[in-house]
């Protein structure tokens, strides 16, 4: 290259450094840093460890990515409109605010999902709720009692309440279908998926716990893919670790009821296991009919 | 024979004389499959002049099917309207609009309701001036009726308790929309009230259902037939409808984007968006909308007694367009004339008006809906000139 002379001499000796900025440390060649590739005794292994788990998370995520598209196949959904599903952290009524929370659940009159009127009851401790119940026109007609599903409540004027349940019977073909806001969320199926939705309203932190929260999965994915969605063998083994498990507890989770009893106790009426139910089931289930937050469930069920 | 019957013209009427035998396969090209018909004489009762101006079948092609042959335009087949008539569809349609009719007067009559007649020419516009025929009168003028309104809310004051109307019902709008004509059938009803307007909402609302109901039981081979030649989804409704408040549509409408003040009448395309909003989570095609703010509604609307902005009306959509407008009225001669001067209307025009509640009047409410919109949506057809049998609108008074 040619040789240039400077554009302007530089005679100065101390400069004026601007004292309005802040000072950094230098970021290059500052000690205790190891650039990655270099140095570090064992570099080499960590790459190859982290490579692996990355294999690994890659793999678990294309099978997941296959499962789903053989659940879409299966129940038709569409999820091309699948935006993010808004995550319900509140649980206070204060945040939900005023907003009147339309849940809709479109279900089919031949195999109710019952743990709705659970769901619903829990709901109504802690928000003001109203419900409505409709028959949609894919549906002749359906019995008297699913008309009043949620028994005979005070009904709060639709602009008041916190929590609308709109539950509509209509002819659809996959179990119950749940729709909150369809414009940017995708339908929510299945009954086990509605009542872990609508117990994160009423109790956000079902899940801070780990353990009990993969224990309600559990028995959830037991009842959809097992008693509801599953073949003869399968639902007679659901049916007998059910009844290992009633031995030792008289509910499924806590001391208490709660929506995953809800939810197989509802499966185990939709798979047509409760005549034959025997032993810890058959007490449980009349532990269920007779519980508080069932509600009018004989009723219902004669 | 083959010869001379080849010769007589498309459409005319003929007597035959034949046998009819059984056939030994199935003709697959006709809808009678199993018999047949040997001629033996053919008689022309009244021969069709031998060029139509359109053919039926070409009438009768569904629509966008231009592979099969030629289409017939709106205008050609409203020109001709007897021969466009003659299509199956148009024979199905006809069926149904009088099918929605008969239900109509059939559920209100199981509800109380007695039919009344109101009168069609009318000294003074009913809704306040704008939009009214003037027709001769003798040596004055008069108007032809844009609604029965005036005439079913006297009823009202005349103790009939329950009443509703079915006839012609003239708009001089000139609108040339797919779903305006300048004369239409008006279904009105009006109804006294105990309480709450809501129970004249609940009759309307169930009158509706009963029209479905009983169009889905009764008339399915009629909609078929339509739907072969312009498909359609079905109707799809709750029992009982679904009914929204004003200001949840409006947050509704603004979560997806729609830019609107409170007290701001919905815009067609915000209708349009609303009904499709509405069908996503509920899958419904029919729906209430209540609770309107008064600032867009007829000076004769009962406000909310809670809310001086909102007033006790409500419109009602099929597949997202409005069909029906209604509301509770006002029934105390003072307060409406406070809210007619509010809205400054010459209270000269309405004196009438005013005067029909000063001796005593029960609270009502009500609301009237088009024969052929109900039609027309109901069938999901595009064009209200559909369901109308000879349709008139502001560039066609013939035939």
């Amino acid at each position: 290259m040619f040789k240039v002379e400077p554009h302007y001499k530089f005679e100065s000796k101390d400069v004026d450094l601007p004292k309005c900025m802040f000072k950094m440390d230098k970021i290059v060649g500052k000690e205790g840093v190891s650039l990655p590739g270099q140095g570090g005794t064992n570099g080499p292994i960590d790459i190859q460890s982290l490579e692996k788990r990355q294999d690994k998370i890659l793999k678990e995520l294309a099978e997941i990515e296959k499962e789903v598209k053989n659940l879409e196949e299966k129940f038709g959904v569409e999820t091309t409109t699948a935006a993010s599903t808004k995550q319900v952290t509140s649980g206070t009524a204060a945040v939900i605010g005023n907003i009147i929370h339309d849940v809709v659940v479109y279900a089919n009159p031949s195999s109710p999902p019952h743990s709705l009127v659970y769901l619903y009851n829990r709901l109504q401790e802690s928000y003001t709720c109203r419900t409505a119940v409709h028959v949609h026109s894919s549906v002749q007609s359906v019995p008297e009692k699913l008309l009043n599903y949620f028994g005979n409540g005070v009904t709060v004027e639709r602009p008041e309440a916190q929590i609308s349940l709109t539950l509509i019977w209509k002819d659809v073909k996959h179990g119950p279908e749940m729709r909150v806001n369809p414009s940017d969320q995708t339908p929510i199926c299945g009954e086990a998926n509605i009542a872990r939705y609508l117990a994160r309203l009423f109790q956000p932190s079902y899940e801070a716990d780990l353990h009990s929260a993969c224990l309600a999965d559990h028995w959830l994915d037991l009842a959809s893919f097992s008693l509801v969605g599953g073949n003869t063998k399968e639902r007679a083994a659901a049916v007998r670790s059910l009844n290992s498990h009633l031995g030792k507890k008289s509910w499924l989770l806590e001391s208490t009821s709660s929506f995953v009893d809800a939810v197989v106790f509802s499966a185990l009426h939709q798979a047509g296991q409760r005549s034959g139910a025997s032993g810890n089931v058959k007490r449980w289930l009349q532990g269920c009919e007779s519980d508080r937050l069932f509600g009018q469930m004989r009723t219902l069920l004669a | 024979m083959m010869l001379t019957s080849k010769s007589i013209t498309k459409e005319s009427i003929i007597d035959v004389e034949g046998i009819v035998s059984l056939v030994p396969q199935k003709i697959e090209s006709c809808t009678q499959q199993d018999v047949e018909l040997q001629i033996e004489q053919v008689f022309v009762i009244s021969q069709a002049a031998p060029r139509l101006p359109l053919q039926i079948d070409d009438a009768a092609r569904p629509d966008g099917d231009e592979s099969q042959g030629p289409m017939v335009n709106q205008d050609t087949r409203l020109d001709n309207r007897i021969l466009d008539l003659r299509t199956s569809t148009s024979q199905a349609i006809f069926r149904l609009e009088g099918g929605v009719v008969q239900l109509f007067r059939e559920s209100l009559m199981k509800r109380d309701f007695v039919e009344v007649h109101t009168p069609k020419i009318i000294s003074a516009a009913s809704e306040g001036g704008a939009n009214v025929f003037e027709v001769s009168y003798f040596k004055t003028s008069a108007y032809l009726a844009q609604s029965p309104q005036l005439y079913k809310q006297m009823a009202i004051c005349s103790d009939f308790d329950r009443v509703f109307t079915i006839g012609a019902v003239f708009r001089a709008e000139d609108s040339n929309t797919h779903r305006h004509l300048t004369e239409f059938v008006g279904l009105d009803l009006e109804m006294a009230f105990n309480y709450h307007y809501h129970e004249a909402l609940d009759v309307i609302g169930s009158m509706f259902n009963d029209i479905f109901r009983g169009l889905r039981d009764r008339y399915q081979t009629e909609i078929e037939t339509v739907n072969k030649q312009y498909p359609a989804e079905p109707f799809k409704f709750l029992e009982p409808p679904l009914r929204l408040t004003y200001p949840e549509a409006v947050k509704t409408l603004r979560e997806n984007g729609v830019e609107m003040g409170d007290e701001e009448d919905l815009t067609t395309p915000a209708e349009k968006l609303l009904g499709r909003l509405v069908k996503a989570k509920y899958d419904t095609d029919f729906f209430i909308l209540d609770k309107f703010p008064m600032a867009v509604r007829p000076f004769y609307t009962m406000p909310d007694p809670n809310d001086p902005k909102q007033s006790n009306s409500y419109d009602i959509f099929m597949r997202g367009e409005e069909i029906m407008s209604g509301a509770q009225r006002i029934h105390d001669p003072k307060l409406l004339t406070e809210r007619a001067l509010h809205h400054e209307i010459d209270l000269t025009t309405i004196q009438s008006y005013i005067d029909s509640f000063k001796y005593g009047a029960a609270p009502h409410a009500g609301g009237g809906i088009g024969l052929e919109r109900v039609t027309m949506l109901y069938l999901g057809l595009d064009n209200i000139r559909k369901v109308s049998l000879f349709p008139r609108d502001p560039k066609r008074l013939t035939p």
